[in-house]
């Protein structure tokens, strides 16, 4: 076990510190962040919304600028590891398959989070809300579940989507149908009936444990 | 593994065929590869040395028959074509990532060793795709095409490497189009479709 934890944390270095030189994912994901909702405000300005509707359409608008830009940062890093064959060079040197999806998962979910925390800033600012309804705490750990589901689930479907025809497109085909019920679960946390919250947060909590698990049983296979 | 040990069965290949888009790439692949012994793989463009080498190191899983590596034994893979490295990181620290070991460079200088990969020539890489593989001491080396880049000194450092690896009872398999030293390759096989001919070299390497 301390095996894994500690291959899993060089990993997860080393894909930290190939992203800090490249600097690409980030700027890709915040890219995302910032065009989805100067488009999106764009829509509820012209839609002549009123500020009740838009306090609570914001966090819908906000999870979906989030998971437009986790599919992004997903893609791009099993493209990267595919290119450059270096994950078969990980496998032929026996580098633990768990280790390597932990690692995974923890590299996407810190990339997603920033884009997270970046759209709980821009979209509220765009849309004239106070930046406080998305960073409060209770949506820092809605975010925070959000981008764990996503995170398991692209470090999972991702490996096979990358080798596949028209991946970007198989990659989210793969994903929608997962990702949809994190979504509805995140957006009733955050704005929808406060006497069934709990049931959301613990339907939040149940979609992260159960998809890690499968991507922890099915990451061997998906990479072999 | 000792220089006078009597040679020992590292892997064993029964009736291996490839299927890639359900055309035969090859078939009845059976070959033994004892402690000691260097083979040679040659053959055609397409033929399919390269996926065998990958089914033999674990990467191609879309095969039929049977391979086992006997108990103990663990195998290394390198290519010249493709380095399997990390291009923005260093040879260092793609080292590190399978290694906790300290890493002493046996072909390339510790500076270039401290340098992205993505700065490196087609040699350096391949080089480096062998150094990546060395650090891990394997039993069995299979190389695919690992000297094709290299200039006549790194690739005799290169062999040099490989025999005294042999002589302390490591085995290899070379995936190359031209012919390796005399004094290294104990056995040559040729790749077709219908499989494998070989010829005994009876290299001086035991």
């Amino acid at each position: 076990m301390t095996g894994i934890f500690f291959c899993t944390v060089k990993l997860l270095r080393k894909d930290l510190i190939i992203e800090a030189r490249r600097a690409e994912l980030t700027a890709i994901s915040l890219m995302s962040v910032i065009g989805l909702s100067i488009i999106l405000s764009y829509g509820v300005w012209l839609a002549g919304i009123s500020q009740s509707q838009k306090i609570e359409l914001a966090p819908a608008l906000s999870l979906s600028v989030l998971f437009i830009a986790a599919l992004s940062v997903i893609s791009k890093f099993s493209e990267y590891d595919e290119k450059s064959g270096a994950l078969d060079g990980l496998l032929v040197a026996n580098v633990s398959s768990d280790a390597l999806y932990l690692a995974r998962v923890a590299a996407i979910f810190l990339l997603t989070f920033i884009a997270a925390f970046a759209s709980g800033l821009v979209l509220p600012a765009l849309l004239g809300l106070t930046p406080s309804l998305l960073l409060s705490w209770n949506g820092a750990l809605v975010f925070c579940g959000v981008s764990l589901g996503l995170a398991s689930l692209g470090a999972t479907l991702a490996p096979i989507a990358v080798r596949a025809r028209a991946g970007a497109i198989f990659l989210l085909t793969l994903m929608l149908p997962l990702a949809i019920p994190l979504f509805f679960a995140s957006c009733e946390v955050l704005s929808g009936n406060p006497s069934t919250r709990d049931f959301w947060w613990t339907l939040l909590a149940a979609l992260d444990a159960v998809y890690l698990a499968a991507g922890l049983w099915l990451h061997p296979h998906v990479v072999r | 593994m000792s220089a006078s040990a009597p040679p020992i069965q590292q892997l064993s290949v029964v009736d291996v065929a490839v299927s890639v888009a359900g055309h035969e790439l090859f078939s009845n692949i059976s070959l033994s590869l004892n402690s000691g012994r260097v083979l040679a793989l040659h053959g055609g463009n397409g033929v399919g040395k390269t996926t065998l080498l990958r089914v033999l190191a674990g990467l191609h899983r879309d095969y039929t028959g049977t391979f086992v590596y006997s108990p103990g034994v663990t195998v290394g893979f390198a290519s010249g074509s493709v380095s399997m490295l990390y291009e923005d990181l260093s040879l260092n620290e793609n080292v590190a990532l399978i290694s906790n070991k300290s890493f002493t460079p046996l072909l390339l200088s510790p500076e270039l060793c401290a340098r992205p990969i993505k700065n490196f020539s087609n040699g350096e890489r391949a080089l480096a795709a062998f150094e990546r593989m060395w650090v891990m001491r394997p039993t069995v080396i299979l190389m695919d095409e690992i000297t094709a880049p290299l200039d006549q000194k790194r690739r005799t450092e290169l062999f040099e490497a490989v025999k005294t690896h042999a002589k302390l009872g490591g085995s290899a398999i070379f995936v190359s189009h031209e012919e390796l030293p005399a004094d290294l390759a104990t056995e040559r096989l040729v790749l077709t479709a219908a499989g494998l001919s070989g010829i005994e070299l009876g290299g001086s390497l035991a």
